[in-house]
């Protein structure tokens, strides 16, 4: 990441956190080239379009490469300690 | 034998609901109580806090909680507090709660905890005055864990809290942000009150297991790092295998003072 690219990617992390719609703490974001990487998890596919069009609103003209997955929820295994 | 189900940062709302509750139909099979670890919902609004009372209320075992970071964005903690204690959810923070079990008596102390780091590699109450603020706000909080854990009479003591109280289970999240994941004031705590188990969540990218340096187990139930509904952990099983501290076999025992 260049220079400006870091100060992009530290504004676009902020957006994810702070914004209303999002506030996810958990996404890692990267500046590759002309895009915006989002990469991590969140809790539901409505949140997963919402890291998008937040990173996009935060980084004006950069297309969003959103890899971010829903976390899947599997049933309980047995007792462990 | 007591069954401590737990998980924790479900991070409910009206857009993300019953991605527990399909799982706890027949949870009284499977365990004695259920913890929640924090992070219950995404901003704390009172209309997520209805979604977690819904997707936890009428359970045929007892669920205690404490909150997490998410929950106090609102500003609104105490009033997400009292809907999930109306819905017959124990919230706890600086509190306790001894819960007469068929297996025992099993004592719970909460808190949210907070950051500050761990030893080496933490901060201070030095300073400017909100660095000061950021680590008694910490050191309160785990003073009260302590003490709501050392008041309790039990035969066994869980110490539940959103913020890890130790390093182990934060391997994998970048070392950079520990600081910001937790508190050895925490396991300080536990170990001061000679706790069985410590819960945690909030470390997403965190792992399962750890032990406090007295040897008691940590688990971090945050749900991303379980990818399941829940963990279930035993207290006293006859043959449960002990975790591993610096080498030692710790066993799993109950009024370890």
């Amino acid at each position: 990441m260049t220079n400006d690219d870091v100060y992009i990617a530290g504004q676009v992390e902020r957006a994810l956190a702070q914004d209303e719609r999002t506030h996810e703490l958990g996404v890692q974001v990267e500046v590759d080239g002309d895009a915006v990487v989002l990469r991590g998890e969140v809790a539901g596919e409505q949140r997963q379009r919402l890291v998008a069009q937040v990173a996009a609103e935060a980084a004006p003209g950069l297309a969003i490469r959103n890899e971010v997955s829903v976390t899947e929820v599997l049933p309980p295994d047995e007792v462990e300690i | 034998m007591i069954r401590v189900a737990a998980v924790g940062d479900v991070h409910l709302a009206p857009d993300v609901r019953s991605r527990i509750r399909p799982y706890l139909a027949g949870i009284g099979e499977q365990a004695d109580v259920l913890l929640l670890a924090g992070d219950l919902t995404q901003h704390g609004s009172i209309a997520e806090a209805e979604v977690v009372a819904a997707e936890f209320a009428d359970l045929e075992v007892p669920v205690v909680a404490v909150l997490g970071n998410h929950d106090y964005q609102c500003d609104m903690q105490d009033e997400v507090s009292a809907l999930l204690r109306a819905s017959g959810i124990t919230v706890l923070e600086g509190t306790g709660i001894v819960l007469d079990l068929p297996g025992g008596r099993l004592g719970v102390g909460g808190s949210k905890g907070f950051g500050g780091g761990f030893p080496g590699r933490g901060a201070s109450e030095f300073g400017e005055p909100e660095m000061k603020a950021f680590i008694r706000h910490s050191r309160r909080l785990a003073e009260g864990l302590g003490e709501a854990l050392r008041g309790l009479d039990a035969d066994y003591r869980v110490a539940l809290t959103h913020y890890a109280p130790v390093p182990d289970t934060l391997a994998g999240e970048p070392l950079e942000i520990y600081p910001f994941l937790g508190s050895y004031f925490l396991a300080e705590a536990a170990d001061s009150a000679g706790a069985d188990l410590c819960i945690h969540g909030h470390a997403h990218a965190g792992s399962e297991t750890g032990a406090t340096p007295e040897g008691a187990p940590v688990r971090n139930v945050a749900l991303p790092v379980l990818q399941r509904a829940f963990a279930i952990y035993a207290l006293g099983a006859p043959h449960a295998a002990a975790p591993r501290a610096r080498g030692v076999t710790i066993p799993l025992h109950g009024n370890r003072r």
